[in-house]
């Protein structure tokens, strides 16, 4: 118990830390709205089909200056 | 002579006798009629009771609102009950349309098919097959600090810790399946599941067993370019799947859905479920 409240406690502020020192924002949490679209194109038509909706996460991911 | 003076005195005698007769009828005859029919007390009797007679007809018109305000009842109950139904056969009809909607989306998807072969965080291998006879829920992600938004893992660790709660519905295992094998190796996942559920499962394997199971799911999966310190991003699909005890995909949601909604569609999926392969 107190060990995984250490290593908790520990991991916590390294994230942050890195986080902060890194981006402001995390990847997987950036971009909500293309990200939607096109997971669920991708879910029900297939990645080949939805190439534009890929595209349109990119661009939204890199204009944030994520290098993606 | 004599005898003409007599009669002419008795003729106005019977005259006025009977004028006198004639006047006491008419001033008492109903008092005179009453007193000879029957004793005084019974006619008052009668007579009360004839006015209370009239008393009850007097609220006649109350009695008609009486009826009227149960007809004007009945009428309201109706049309409300009309309106109830109405409504509920409408919702009724809504839930069916939403329902077989997303069943032709779904059938549409046809995804989860396949097998997979891969090694779990115990080092162990294994494959769909071990996983049939449960329902499973299924997350592709991966683990590398600090580019990780673990937010889904929580939220499938709390959609299982709410069906577990429900001792009628069986147990789900929740599945977590790397997008990363380059980095998230058996030790790392062992590493990362512990901080979730104790009953999930990390899966890793080889790049090309783990692109195979993330194909057969239509996960997207890409690295970015690495940086200065090889550091690099996955970007990839956050759906969390639901599979049947019969190994085959039935849903899936996105990042929208919260815990307790994800809990309430698999309960539903449970409760209509129908094995079609069985033992």
């Amino acid at each position: 118990m107190s060990s995984l409240s250490a290593a908790s406690v520990e991991a916590s502020p390294a994230a942050i830390e890195g986080a902060e020192q890194k981006k402001p924002l995390k990847p997987c949490c950036a971009c909500p709205e293309t990200k939607k679209e096109r997971d669920a194109c991708i879910i029900e038509k297939g990645e080949e089909s939805c190439t534009h909706l890929i595209e349109a996460h990119k661009e939204c991911m890199r204009a944030l200056g994520f290098n993606i | 002579m004599l005898r003409l003076r007599v009669f002419d005195r008795h003729k106005r005698l019977w005259s006025v006798l009977q004028s006198t007769i004639r006047g006491n009828n008419i001033s008492n005859h109903i008092p005179n009629t009453t007193c000879r029919s029957s004793a005084p007390p019974h006619l008052c009797a009668r007579q009360r009771a004839f006015y209370s007679q009239n008393s009850p007809k007097t609220p006649n018109p109350g009695s008609s609102a009486g009826i009227k305000l149960r007809t004007r009842l009945v009428v309201t109950l109706l049309f409300g009950g009309g309106i109830i139904g109405t409504w509920w056969y409408v919702h009724q009809e809504k839930e069916k349309r939403i329902q077989m909607q997303r069943l032709e989306q779904l059938r549409k998807v046809a995804l989860g098919q396949g097998d997979f072969h891969l090694l779990d965080h115990t080092g162990q291998r294994r494959t769909k097959r071990d996983f049939l006879g449960h329902w499973v829920l299924l997350y592709f992600g991966f683990t590398h600090c600090p580019d990780i938004c673990p937010d889904e893992l929580e939220k499938l660790t709390s959609v299982v810790h709410i069906l577990d709660k429900d001792p009628s519905l069986p147990s789900v295992q929740p599945l977590f399946i790397t997008v990363d094998p380059e980095r998230d190796d058996v030790s790392a996942m062992a590493r990362y599941v512990k901080d979730f559920h104790p009953r999930l499962v990390g899966l890793t394997g080889s790049a090309e067993e783990v692109k195979q199971a993330g194909r057969d799911f239509r996960v997207y999966a890409s690295n970015g370019p690495k940086d200065e310190d090889g550091d690099y991003i996955v970007d990839h699909s956050i759906v969390i799947y639901l599979v049947n005890p019969d190994g085959l995909f039935i849903d899936y949601y996105n990042r929208m859905k919260n815990d307790t909604q994800i809990a309430e569609s698999i309960r539903n999926h449970m409760k209509t479920f129908v094995r079609l392969f069985p033992d």
